[in-house]
């Protein structure tokens, strides 16, 4: 077959020679006779003086013909403006009538609060208020500049420095919105092109900010360290090119999907084997997990600087808004100049930032409040161990106590549509509030949908055993039922 | 009313730099180096070393120029992800000096190293097929098009 193709190449190629040749004189230009050469000089300086002569224009967006336009318009279903109502959509999620305390009003009834994730009942704390209130009185509620225009105020920098001296770091930033932190923090670091490797259970802030961010993204296993290794072993052995781009583990301490704690210690280790940077979410952990509430770091002895950047929202634990940042001084001071929320947003309200201050010293004069939640946890967590029909999915330690259903009814919308029921029965017949999982279109989590309870250390004993107590009785009633 | 500002040149990174004065001459002069320095290297007939010249040069400018989709710059929001260098510069804009320019060179290229190697056999038809390669490439009719679906997934 090749050979075939060479010899009528060749032949072409004599045929061409000879009828080039052929009636041409025998001229010589700088020492190389011309023979029938001539003719394809002359023909290729023709078609680059035509090409020269011609006059630059831009390619028109071609019109649509009559025809098109009438299949168009064929074919054109109009969305309705305003969607069928589904029965999901005419429930109306309970109102709080007070603040969200361990104990809120709702429709003038009081009712015990587990959606809040109040872990240290700070809501509404004395301290936190006067704080509040005094910052107020100074700075009213901010300049609305961006910090690095007219948005710094003193107690920025302090609550900073008040967070980086309570984790240990040697420096933090402060962003304006807790879930904004991560739309910020992960664009920041990872770009395009570069390997981030997530666990599929991250909540949506998180799955944002790496949408955001355009880089590679690997889910892995959902706190399985098998799995991570497993992606780990296949991406840098697979990827040459790996080597030489940013490389990032993204996880969450308290997942908010689950409940389950990651497992820090067998991540730092994989990171520094495979040379990683991680990237942990704190928003669930900081005032909760280890001895003295600093976090993931703390629970597993892990020293703090192992962990390349800490991201957390400060509307949980510590009762404020806003978020933070902290890692070493370099990826700090990268975020002050490169991060679209600290750079573009309004900076946080100078009295959020000052609770945030009085939050922490709060909670460094008080860590019976953390051994207080740990309690709680337990009670609540042993008191769960055994309701009909729905399973503890959370880790033992986690300040969110997730059951999810034992038999799933094998769609996501009708399980939902079970945890719900059970919710709103919780709410009506026990006045207990609890929250089932919502999932919003955008979210890509496929973890199991499930009830969640976050404790608090507000609440007291006999909140907890009423939780279970009712919790028990409209389990059974709910799922019982369905049998 | 409204003040008519010319619109800027280019606000593409990738290829403003090829607006830039003297851009031309440098590139016939690399063109050129590249022949001295391959003359000199393989010490070839200076024919063998044109026909090098432009075949590296097809080689070269049909990866970056036909080939590679995109901007190495992560700031304008991936709007040339799906185009190639070339359906980039100028807009666009089809036929313009730039794009005239371009696809002289290798004409010329393909004119002084057929010239130079005497029009004989394996090199007139290497010469030959690089050339219309490259220009087919740069038909103002060929914007956007993708013949054969050739690199033409995403």
């Amino acid at each position: 077959m090749a050979s075939a193709v060479l010899n009528l190449l060749n032949s072409i190629l004599d045929w061409l020679t000879v009828a080039l040749d052929a009636p041409s004189a025998r001229a010589v230009i700088f020492g190389v006779p011309i023979g029938g050469h001539l003719v394809v000089e002359v023909l290729l300086l023709v078609v680059i003086l035509f090409l020269l002569s011609q006059k630059s224009y831009k390619p028109p967006k071609r019109p649509l013909t009559e025809k098109e336009i009438d299949e168009l318009c064929q074919d054109w279903v109009p969305e309705p403006l305003i969607p069928s109502i589904t029965k999901e959509m005419q429930s109306e999620p309970p109102v709080l009538e007070s603040a969200a305390g361990p104990h809120t009003i709702i429709n003038g009834k009081e009712v015990v609060n587990f959606a809040s994730a109040n872990y240290l009942g700070f809501i509404g704390h004395e301290k936190l208020l006067d704080s509040c209130t005094a910052s107020l009185e100074k700075y009213g509620v901010g300049s609305c500049g961006p910090r690095g225009f007219y948005g710094t105020i003193d107690v920025h920098l302090d609550c900073e420095a008040r967070i980086a001296k309570f984790l240990g770091t040697p420096d933090s930033i402060l962003y304006s919105y807790g879930l904004s932190t991560l739309f910020s923090a992960i664009p920041c670091f990872c770009k395009k092109g570069d390997i981030v490797i997530v666990d599929e259970g991250v909540h949506w802030g998180i799955q944002n900010g790496l949408y955001l961010s355009r880089s590679t993204i690997v889910y892995f296993k959902h706190n399985d360290m098998e799995s991570l290794r497993g992606t780990l072993e296949k991406i840098t052995a697979e990827n040459k090119r790996a080597k030489k781009l940013r490389r990032y583990i993204v996880v969450e301490a308290v997942y908010q999907n689950s409940g389950q704690i990651a497992l820090l210690d067998e991540i730092i280790r994989l990171k520094e084997k495979y040379r990683f940077r991680v990237l942990l979410d704190e928003s669930n952990s900081i005032g909760v997990l280890g001895s003295s509430g600093r976090g993931l770091t703390e629970h597993y002895g892990v020293p703090v600087e192992k962990v390349d950047i800490i991201t957390a929202a400060m509307g949980h634990a510590l009762a404020t808004e806003g978020g933070f940042c902290t890692g070493s001084a370099r990826v700090v001071d990268h975020q002050r100049l490169s991060s679209s929320g600290y750079v573009f947003s309004a900076s946080l309200s100078p009295y959020l930032a000052s609770g945030a201050i009085t939050a922490i010293d709060v909670l460094e004069e008080n860590p019976n409040l953390i051994s207080k939640l740990k309690g709680n946890i337990t009670v609540l967590w042993e008191g769960l161990s055994d309701v009909q029909g729905l399973a503890i999915a959370s880790n033992q330690q986690s300040p969110i106590v997730f059951l999810k259903l034992e038999k799933s009814t094998g769609s996501l919308k009708s399980d939902m549509r079970i945890l719900q029921d059970i919710a709103d029965r919780m709410l009506k017949e026990h006045s207990v509030l609890v929250v089932a999982s919502k999932r919003s279109t955008l979210d890509k989590c496929r973890l199991p949908v499930g009830i969640s309870l976050f404790v608090s250390a507000a609440h007291s004993e006999s909140d907890l055993l009423k939780a279970c107590e009712s919790l028990k009785r409209v389990a059974s009633a709910v799922l019982g039922k369905c049998k | 009313m409204y003040v008519r500002a010319v619109p800027p040149t280019d606000l593409n990174k990738n290829t403003e730099w090829f607006t830039y004065p003297g851009v031309w001459t440098t590139y016939i002069l690399i063109l050129f180096f590249s022949w001295l320095t391959v003359l000199s290297l393989f010490g070839c007939s200076p024919g063998m070393a044109w026909s090098i010249v432009h075949l590296s040069h097809f080689l070269v400018t049909y990866h970056f120029f036909h080939w590679k989709k995109g901007t190495p710059f992560s700031d304008d929001q991936g709007i040339y992800n799906g185009l190639t260098w070339w359906e980039q510069i100028d807009n666009g804009k089809q036929l313009t000096r730039n794009r005239k320019f371009l696809t002289v060179v290798p004409v010329v290229l393909y004119l002084i190293a057929s010239h130079t190697t005497d029009y004989q056999h394996p090199m007139l038809l290497l010469n030959t097929l690089a050339v219309f390669v490259l220009v087919v490439a740069k038909f103002p009719n060929m914007h956007k098009v993708r013949i054969f679906g050739i690199n033409g997934e995403h």
